[in-house]
């Protein structure tokens, strides 16, 4: 439970994510990962979500199945006072967004957002990512992460589990390594495009052996994981592509 | 405009024919790509017709293409297309594809590929004009956009029977040089702005005169689907500079004229080789000769396939030694007896590269006299010599008619009788470029009477046959190719890779041997091996395989040339495998298989 969501009128926005959501949401018959996806990572200055900071964030929005490279975006953003000007801010009136090639956070988010309309998020290991957004998106724009999220890592493990390969391939759930094991691009870049982008591609791949589950993020009561079941998939069903 | 990984834009300049594009281009249309998972067996497209669609890559894995029964024609991995039309044996209308591996599957969609089509030669020539098989369109070049797709005009035409008077004023009429002259819906003939004046005014005919009496019956055509560069060959093999071209169904769709075609592509060899036939002396020859590399070079780069680019270069030679014959002949007076200067090696096969020794010789009708001697000493050396400063020097094993290689008929059988009756290794590797020979200047019936008799001798001599088959084996292509080396026989590797000697020569002295042994006509390789393939000497597939092979070879080597020269480096043929896409590595170990089996093959026939 997130102390944010105790809050009425942060309650209230949710809600409307989750109803502006439901008005793009393909069908309550279709597997969540069916849904317009955007697969989100972020590189940052450390692991902690008190004290480090989002770097960059790359997003690659997945529709009916297919990636569409022509939706990708890449922010860097600009470190805060703490870091660098700090408190001289205050005095010369200059941030370090003004000072580097970088955008503001606030820039970065707010494209993060529009980008985010309508569709599921998808990230690799999404309890990381997640706090460092919802910190950030609290503190700069005062909103709450606004849609539901499939976690790839938690989907890969789940996968290998049924599987039964878990223990013979040891702890193989880095981004780099699932995607190895899956046949798929391994890059091994640390550059937040690229791996929002094999996220993307491991997010497909995973489709194919099985439904995900959605996270419903920093949700209140009822339970901690959703899974929205259905017969069959239109979009990554094996019917090709229509040339 | 979104950004794309660096990943995609680097795979997606390896992949053919997206490897001729600009690199800021290649980067747009990483960002336009859409990306699809396809598992084993997944039903991924269905084309019909190919090359309507969008444009697949795979990035991963591994797809088959099949035909309507679902058979499967072949298999596509990493780093090739599908969608396209594509070039199969036998052909098929429509093909589908399934994924055999798991996949990745790129998407380029129809909209982005018509605008790449409409915009860049390199794509237009793999994706639309001519599809060719894999290796064909792997080295990028498959000369040049039909001439269908040039957007020629309906011509203007006449029966035979109308008036030359008419047919003049029809011309004027319509500002056009040339009128072919069409019945029942068949070209019969074709009159110029030439013809009207040599053969009706310098005759005083009257302009009351049938048209089909003064025409040129019968011209030359070519057809539609033939790219533009052939039309450009044949023009400068005929001297003329109009062809009429016809379809499928040999009805006259247009002239082209060697002015259209000059626009395609200037700096223009034809121009090249009409200036060349008019120079006035021996030095404004050379001058114009040596051109001809940076001319060839620059056509080379702009997509002009291995196989026309060789055509061009010797065609260009035979301009300079025709016009060198002529100025010795201006200089000397009328020749004692009938003459033919032949040509040899690369020169014959008319697959010169852009820099090339000459290789030549005399035949004449008979046995010379001192008086005779003398003249066509002075002939030789003043060709040879001019030959030499047109950049084709000397050639360093002395094959030329101004040393030993100015002989009677008589005497020239009795070499190849000679070289045939008791071949030993040494004289064989001498003697094998002289199986490749044409006729330049001159007598051409004799050099085609001494060349028949020299094939049929060469059928019935299999010992000779069995010498030649296995100095064709001394040069082999390499084991493995890798980006730091090259791996050669018994475990050493070496660093470059002489793409002449390990990858040409061994198909071109293959075509040799089939053709000897077929007692084929043929000098070009890739007509060698076509006939030797219908004539059952070697499967028709394995002809299509070595013809690629040869191509794509070829390929690599002429833009590594082109390159060098762009560069202002004397063009060699020492190949730096890193200096090479994957892909081409690729590919370039896959044409050297296909030579090792061939190579494999011819000895297991010959019993080495």
């Amino acid at each position: 439970m997130n102390a944010a969501f105790l809050h009425p009128l942060r309650y209230w926005r949710w809600q409307r994510a989750r109803r502006r959501l439901g008005g793009n949401w393909p069908s309550a018959a279709l597997p969540v990962e069916a849904a317009p996806l955007l697969a989100i990572d972020l590189e940052m200055t450390g692991l902690d979500p008190v004290r480090d900071e989002i770097i960059s964030i790359g997003w690659v929005p997945i529709n009916a199945g297919a990636i569409d490279l022509g939706g990708a975006q890449d922010h860097r953003l600009a470190r805060s006072e703490r870091d660098t000007v700090g408190d001289s801010a205050t005095i010369h009136g200059l941030r370090d967004c003004d000072l580097a090639d970088a955008k503001s956070p606030d820039v970065a988010l707010r494209a993060l957002i529009a980008a985010l309309d309508g569709r599921v998020a998808v990230f690799h290991h999404a309890p990381l990512d997640l706090a460092f957004l919802q910190r950030a998106l609290a503190s700069s724009l005062r909103t709450a992460w606004p849609v539901p999220v499939i976690d790839t890592l938690a989907w890969h493990r789940r996968r290998m589990r049924m599987s039964g390969t878990e223990h013979a391939h040891g702890n193989a759930s880095t981004l780099e390594a699932a995607c190895r094991r899956l046949g798929l691009v391994a890059r091994s870049q640390h550059d937040a495009l690229a791996d929002a982008l094999s996220c993307a591609e491991l997010a497909l791949a995973l489709a194919r052996l099985g439904h995900a589950r959605l996270i419903e993020v920093a949700q209140p009561p009822r339970s901690g994981f959703h899974s929205v079941r259905s017969q069959g998939s239109a979009a990554f069903g094996p019917g090709g592509i229509q040339p | 405009m979104s950004p794309a990984p660096k990943d995609i834009s680097e795979f997606l300049s390896q992949v053919v024919p997206f490897d001729a594009l600009a690199q800021d281009l290649v980067g747009r249309l990483a960002g336009l790509l859409t990306i699809r998972y396809f598992r084993a067996g997944d039903r991924i497209a269905a084309f019909d017709p190919p090359g309507q669609s969008a444009l697949f890559i795979v990035r991963k894995g591994a797809v088959e293409l099949l035909d309507a029964n679902g058979d499967s024609l072949e298999h596509r991995g990493e780093g090739e297309l599908f969608g396209h039309r594509i070039v199969f044996d036998p052909p098929v209308e429509r093909y589908s594809v399934r994924a055999v591996e798991d996949c990745l599957i790129w998407e380029l969609g129809r909209e982005h590929v018509e605008r790449l089509i409409a915009e860049h030669d390199a794509m237009s020539r793999f994706l639309a004009a001519r599809p060719a098989a894999r290796l064909a369109t792997g080295d990028g070049t498959t000369g040049g956009d039909a001439l269908a797709h040039l957007g020629l005009r309906p011509p203007v035409t006449t029966g035979p029977e109308r008036s030359i008077g008419d047919c003049a004023r029809l011309m004027a009429q319509h500002r056009i040089s040339c009128l072919p002259v069409v019945s029942d819906d068949r070209l019969v003939g074709i009159v110029t702005d030439r013809d009207l004046r040599n053969r009706v005014l310098a005759r005083n005919l009257p302009a009351d005169t049938d048209v089909g009496q003064i025409m040129t019956p019968d011209p030359s055509p070519v057809r539609d689907s033939a790219p533009a560069s052939e039309a450009v060959v044949e023009m400068m093999r005929l001297g003329v500079h109009h062809l009429p071209v016809l379809d499928a169904g040999d009805r006259l769709v247009a002239v082209v004229s060697s002015g259209d075609l000059m626009q395609l592509q200037a700096p223009d060899p034809l121009r090249l080789v009409r200036d060349i036939a008019r120079a006035e002396d021996a030095d404004a020859v050379a001058h114009l000769a040596r051109r001809g590399p940076a001319l060839l070079a620059g056509l080379a780069r702009a997509g002009t396939g291995v196989t026309e680019v060789g055509r061009m270069a010797s065609r260009i030679t035979d301009a300079c030694t025709g016009r060198l014959l002529e100025l010795a002949e201006r200089d000397l007076g009328e020749a004692p007896m009938a003459w033919t200067w032949l040509s040899f090696g690369s020169q014959a096969r008319l697959e010169q590269g852009l820099v090339s020794d000459q290789d030549n010789g005399l035949l004449l009708a008979d046995e010379p006299d001192d008086g005779a001697e003398d003249y066509f000493r002075s002939m030789a050396e003043f060709v040879c010599t001019g030959l030499d400063a047109c950049g084709y020097v000397f050639c360093p094993g002395g094959v030329m008619a101004q040393g030993e290689w100015r002989m009677s008929r008589r005497a020239w059988r009795k070499r190849f009788d000679d070289w045939m009756r008791e071949p030993e290794p040494k004289s064989v590797m001498h003697c094998s470029i002289f199986f490749d020979m044409r006729a330049v200047r001159g007598d051409s019936r004799m050099a085609e009477s001494l060349h028949r008799e020299v094939l049929e001798q060469a059928r019935e001599s299999d010992i000779f046959r069995r010498f030649l088959a296995a100095e064709s084996m001394t040069h082999r292509p390499p084991l493995g190719l890798f980006r730091q080396f090259v791996q050669e026989r018994g475990g050493e590797r070496s660093k470059g890779l002489n793409l002449k000697k390990r990858g040409v020569i061994p198909i071109v002295d293959l075509a040799r041997v089939h053709a000897l042994e077929g007692a084929l006509g043929a000098v070009h390789s890739e007509d060698r091996i076509r006939a030797a393939g219908e004539a059952g000497l070697i499967s028709s597939g394995d002809a299509d395989d070595l013809i690629h092979a040869l191509r794509f070879i070829g390929g690599v080597r002429l833009r590594h040339q082109a390159r060098q020269m762009e560069h202002g480096h004397k063009p060699d043929n020492l190949v730096d495998p890193d200096e090479l896409s994957s892909l081409h590595r690729r590919y370039l170990r896959s044409a050297f298989s296909i030579v090792t089996s061939a190579q494999r093959a011819l000895a297991q026939h010959y019993m080495l």
